[in-house]
C-alpha cells in the first residue's frame, strides 16, 4: 500500500517546448502522499522545467497538474499555499537581511506575526544561520543562500515540499541538517518531491524515484523497482545510456 | 478595497521602506543624505513651480502645466531606467512562490511602488498642482483633488508598468537590445527637450497656439493640465470630462501595470542560441588559428552574447548619433564645420574604452591564471572590438549630421579623421582601464550600474582622460576647419600616425600596468572569481 494511500501530486501528459528544443514531453507522474520523491535524470533532462510546471513557476503547453486535489493552472495562486518550493533559480530579495526575508515572507502568508516570528528563529536556528540573520541577502553565500530560501520553503508548514537540487553547493554539515529537516517533515506526514544529480542522496532518502532522460519518463516506481537489484547509480546508466568507452578519446591525457 | 489588500499595501510599503533604508546603510550616510536633499529639493521645485503657475498669465501657466505634467510622467518612466536601474521590487519574481492573486500581487507591488523617496517627491510637487487648481471654489478643488490623485496613481502606473515592460522585454535577446535602444533615445529627447523648456514655455506665453502646447494637450497629461485649468478658472463643469479622462486612463494604467506584474511570475522565454548566432560560432572558430585570431574570435562571439557589451555599444551608438544631431538642429544655417560636432560620439564610447579590463574581467583572469600574465593580444582583441562599435557610431553620426544640415563637403575628411579618434580613444581607454580600472557584471538589467568603482578617483582620471582625448585630437579637427581645400586633408592624414602611436603606447602601457599589478587588480574586478 502507498504511503498515505493517495495521491497528492497528479501530473498526466505535461509538456513544455523551448522553441524546437522539447524541455518536456508528456510527462505523467503520480507522487503518492509521504513519499519521499526523487526527480533524476542527467543535465537537460528536464527535472527543473518539470517542477516548475508543478509548482506553478511554469505555464505547461500541454497536459494538467493536480496537486492535493486542486488543479495548478490556470491559476497556480490556488495552491501555494500548500506547496513549499525550493527553486533552482533562487530570485530572493537581496537587500534584506535572512530575517527580515523571512518575516516579510510569512506575514505576506498572512501567518500571525507572533507564529512568523517563532518559526523564523526557529528556522534559523535550525539550519545554522542565526549568526547571519542580520546579514543582508546580498552577501550570503551559495549555500546560505540555498539555506535562507528552504526555511522560506517550511515557514507556513507546507504539505506537498519541491526542492530543486537542495544540496547543491551546500556544505556536508548542512547537508546533513537539511536531510534530518526533511526527514522529519517526511515522517511527519509531509511530501517531498526533490530534484538531484547525488544518486547516492537519492538511494538513501526516496523511497520512489523518477528517471528523466530528453525530457521522457524512462523509469518510474519505488526505488527498488527501479533500481532492479543494482545499485541506483549503475541503474540511471542503464536507463540513460553511457558513452561507450568514454575515456577512449583522451588517449593523449597522461602526465 | 478589502482589508486583506490594505494589508498587503502596508506590508509591500514596510517591505520597501525596510529594502531602501538597507540600501542607503550599505552604501552609506553621504548616499542616504544626497537622497534625501535630492529628493527634497525636487519636490519643492516641483511644488513652487506648479503653485506658481497659478499667479501667471493664462498662457503661461498653460504651458507650464502641460509641459511639467508631461516632462514629469517621462521623467518619472524613464528616469529610474537612465540612472542606473530600478529597485528590485519592481520585479515581483521573489513573490513568485507565494499564493498572492493578481489583486493581492498588485496591492504588494502598489504599497511598495509608493514607498520611495522619488515617489513621495512627486506627490508633494502635484500638491503644487493641486493648489493651482483648487483656487476656483469647492467643487472645482474637488475635482483638482480627484484630477491630481488619478495623475499620480497614472504615473505610477505607468512608471511600473514600464518597468515590468523591461522586465519582460530583457528575457529575450531581441527584447534586451530593443528595449536598450529605447531607453537611450528617450534618453537623448528627454535632455534636449529639457534644454528647450525654457523657450518653449516663453513661446506658450507669446503664443497659445503653439503646435508643441497644441499636441501636449492631446495627450494624457495634457488632459489633466486641461482640467486643472478649468477648475482655476472657477469652470468645474469644463473640467469634470478631462478629469473623467485621466482617472480612465489611470486605471488602465494599473491594470496594466498589474497584468504585466503577473505576467512576471510565470517564467518566461529560455534563451535558446538562434540560428544566426550558432552560423557565427561556427563560422568564426575554424579560421582562429593563432593566438590573436582566437583572441578576436572569442571577443566578436563574446561582443554578441554578452549583454552588458551589447548594451554599452547599443548605447554608444545611440547617442553618439542623437548628440551631435541635437546640436544642429537648433542651427538655422549651420556652418560644414558642424560636422565635426559628431566626434563627441567618442565620448559616449568612453565607457566602454575606460573599462575594457573591467568588462569581462573573468577572460583576463583566466588568462593571467593559466600564463602568469596578460597576453597583449587579448587586450588588443577586446580594443578592436569596442573600437569597431565606436566607429559604426562615429560613421552614423557624420552622415546624419551632414543629412541634417544638408551639407556634406565635410564629410570625406571627417571620416578619414575617424580612425585617428578611435584609435586615440582605444589607446588612452587601455591605459585608464589598467589604471583606474571598474569591474562590470552582466546581470539582468541591462542598464544596471557597474560595481567596485572606485569612485572620485575614477571620475577623475575619466575626466583627465577625456580632456587628454580633446587635447590629442584638437590639432588634426582644428587644422582640418582652418584649412581649405586638399590642403585640410594634410593633418587629418598626418593624425592617423599619431592615433597609430598613441594607440601602441598606450596598448604596451596598459598590458605592463596589468602585469605589475597582476592577480591583485583581477581579484579586485572579479572578487567571486578569486575567492
Amino acid at each position: 500500500m502507498e504511503p498515505g494511500g493517495a495521491i497528492v501530486v497528479d501530473a498526466r501528459g505535461l509538456g513544455k517546448r523551448y522553441g524546437q528544443k522539447v524541455a518536456v514531453s508528456a510527462v505523467d507522474l503520480a507522487i503518492p502522499r509521504g513519499a519521499f520523491y526523487g526527480l533524476v535524470g542527467p543535465n537537460g533532462a528536464g527535472k527543473t522545467t518539470l517542477i516548475r510546471m508543478m509548482v506553478g513557476l511554469l505555464r505547461p503547453d500541454s497536459g494538467t497538474v493536480a496537486v492535493l486535489g486542486q488543479p495548478v493552472w490556470p491559476e497556480p495562486a490556488g495552491v501555494k499555499d500548500r506547496v513549499g518550493v525550493l527553486p533552482d533559480d533562487l530570485r530572493l530579495f537581496e537587500r534584506l537581511t535572512g530575517q527580515e526575508l523571512l518575516t516579510y515572507l510569512g506575514l505576506l502568508r498572512d501567518l500571525p506575526r507572533d507564529t512568523v516570528d517563532e518559526r523564523t528563529t526557529a528556522l534559523l536556528a535550525t539550519l545554522g544561520l542565526t549568526d547571519d540573520a542580520s546579514t543582508l541577502v546580498a552577501d550570503y553565500s551559495t549555500g546560505m543562500r540555498k539555506k535562507v530560501a528552504l526555511a522560506a520553503a517550511l515557514l507556513h508548514a507546507p504539505h506537498v515540499l519541491f526542492l530543486d537540487e537542495p544540496f547543491e553547493s551546500v556544505d556536508p554539515i548542512s547537508a546533513r541538517v537539511i536531510t534530518e529537516v526533511l526527514d522529519t517533515y517526511r515522517h511527519r506526514g509531509g511530501t517531498v518531491v526533490f530534484s538531484s544529480h547525488v544518486m547516492d542522496t537519492v538511494e538513501r532518502l526516496c523511497d520512489h524515484v523518477t528517471i528523466l532522460a530528453a525530457g521522457a519518463v524512462v523509469r518510474s516506481g519505488t526505488l527498488d523497482d527501479v533500481r532492479g537489484g543494482k545499485r541506483l547509480d549503475d541503474a540511471f546508466a542503464d536507463a540513460v545510456g553511457t558513452p561507450l568507452d568514454a575515456a577512449g578519446e583522451l588517449d593523449w591525457l597522461r602526465a | 478595497m478589502s482589508a486583506d489588500l490594505l494589508r498587503l499595501a502596508r506590508l509591500g510599503a514596510r517591505m520597501r521602506w525596510t529594502i531602501t533604508r538597507n540600501s542607503l546603510r550599505r552604501r552609506g550616510r553621504a548616499l542616504f543624505v544626497l537622497t534625501l536633499v535630492a529628493s527634497s529639493i525636487g519636490a519643492m521645485a516641483g511644488f513652487v513651480t506648479f503653485a506658481g503657475s497659478a499667479l501667471m498669465d493664462p498662457d503661461p501657466r498653460r504651458a507650464v502645466l502641460l509641459f511639467g505634467f508631461t516632462m514629469g510622467l517621462v521623467a518619472w518612466m524613464f528616469g529610474p531606467l537612465l540612472m542606473g536601474g530600478t529597485d528590485e521590487t519592481v520585479d515581483p519574481a521573489p513573490l513568485a512562490l507565494l499564493p498572492l492573486r493578481r489583486r493581492q500581487l498588485a496591492a504588494v507591488m502598489a504599497g511598495s511602488a509608493a514607498t520611495s523617496p522619488a515617489t513621495v517627491a512627486v506627490a508633494v510637487a502635484l500638491l503644487g498642482a493641486f493648489t493651482a487648481g483648487a483656487g476656483g471654489g469647492v467643487i472645482s478643488a474637488a475635482v483638482a483633488l480627484v484630477t491630481v490623485a488619478a495623475l499620480f496613481v497614472g504615473g505610477l502606473g505607468a512608471s511600473r508598468s514600464l518597468a515590468s515592460l523591461m522586465g519582460l522585454a530583457n528575457r529575450t535577446r531581441r527584447g534586451r537590445d530593443l528595449s536598450v535602444v529605447v531607453v537611450s533615445l528617450t534618453g537623448v529627447a528627454l535632455w534636449a527637450v529639457s534644454q528647450s523648456a525654457g523657450p518653449l514655455i516663453q513661446s506658450g506665453a507669446a503664443s497659445a497656439d503653439s503646435t508643441l502646447l497644441a499636441v501636449l494637450a492631446a495627450l494624457p497629461p495634457g488632459w489633466a493640465a486641461r482640467a486643472l485649468l478649468h477648475c482655476h478658472d472657477g469652470n468645474p463643469l469644463a473640467a469634470a470630462p478631462w478629469a473623467a479622462a485621466t482617472v480612465g486612463v489611470a486605471i488602465l494604467l494599473v491594470v496594466a501595470w498589474a497584468r504585466l506584474a503577473g505576467r512576471l511570475l510565470i517564467g518566461g522565454a529560455t534563451r535558446v542560441p538562434n540560428r544566426r548566432s550558432i552560423r557565427t560560432q561556427q563560422q568564426i572558430w575554424p579560421r582562429a588559428t593563432s593566438a590573436t585570431t582566437a583572441c578576436l574570435a572569442k571577443e566578436w562571439c563574446y561582443q554578441w552574447r554578452s549583454p552588458m557589451r551589447r548594451t554599452q555599444t547599443i548605447i554608444g551608438v545611440a547617442l553618439s548619433v542623437g548628440f551631435p544631431v541635437l546640436q544642429v538642429l537648433p542651427i538655422p544655417d549651420p556652418p560644414p564645420a558642424m560636422v565635426y560636432t559628431a566626434l563627441a560620439g567618442l565620448l559616449f564610447s568612453a565607457n566602454n574604452a575606460f573599462n575594457v579590463v573591467g568588462f569581462d574581467s573573468p577572460s583576463l583572469w583566466l588568462e593571467f591564471s593559466a600564463r602568469g600574465g596578460v597576453r597583449r593580444e587579448q587586450l588588443v582583441a577586446r580594443l578592436v572590438t569596442y573600437g569597431a562599435g565606436t566607429v559604426v557610431g562615429l560613421v552614423a553620426a557624420g552622415v546624419v549630421v551632414c543629412a541634417v544640415s544638408g551639407n556634406w563637403s565635410e564629410l570625406p575628411p571627417y571620416l578619414l579623421l575617424t580612425p585617428t579618434g578611435v584609435l586615440c580613444l582605444m589607446g588612452v581607454g587601455a591605459l585608464v582601464s589598467a589604471t583606474a580600472p571598474l569591474s562590470a557584471v552582466d546581470g539582468d538589467n541591462p542598464f544596471k550600474r557597474p560595481v567596485g568603482a572606485t569612485g572620485c578617483g575614477y571620475a577623475i582620471t575619466v575626466m583627465g582622460a577625456m580632456a587628454g582625448l580633446g587635447v590629442l585630437l584638437a590639432p588634426a579637427v582644428v587644422g582640418a576647419i582652418l584649412l581649405d581645400g586638399a590642403w585640410r586633408y594634410l593633418p587629418v592624414v598626418a593624425s592617423l600616425g599619431w592615433g597609430w602611436a598613441v594607440w601602441r603606447v598606450g596598448t604596451r602601457a596598459a598590458v605592463r600596468r596589468l602585469n605589475e599589478r597582476g592577480v591583485d587588480l583581477l581579484a579586485e574586478l572579479s572578487p567571486r572569481l578569486a575567492s
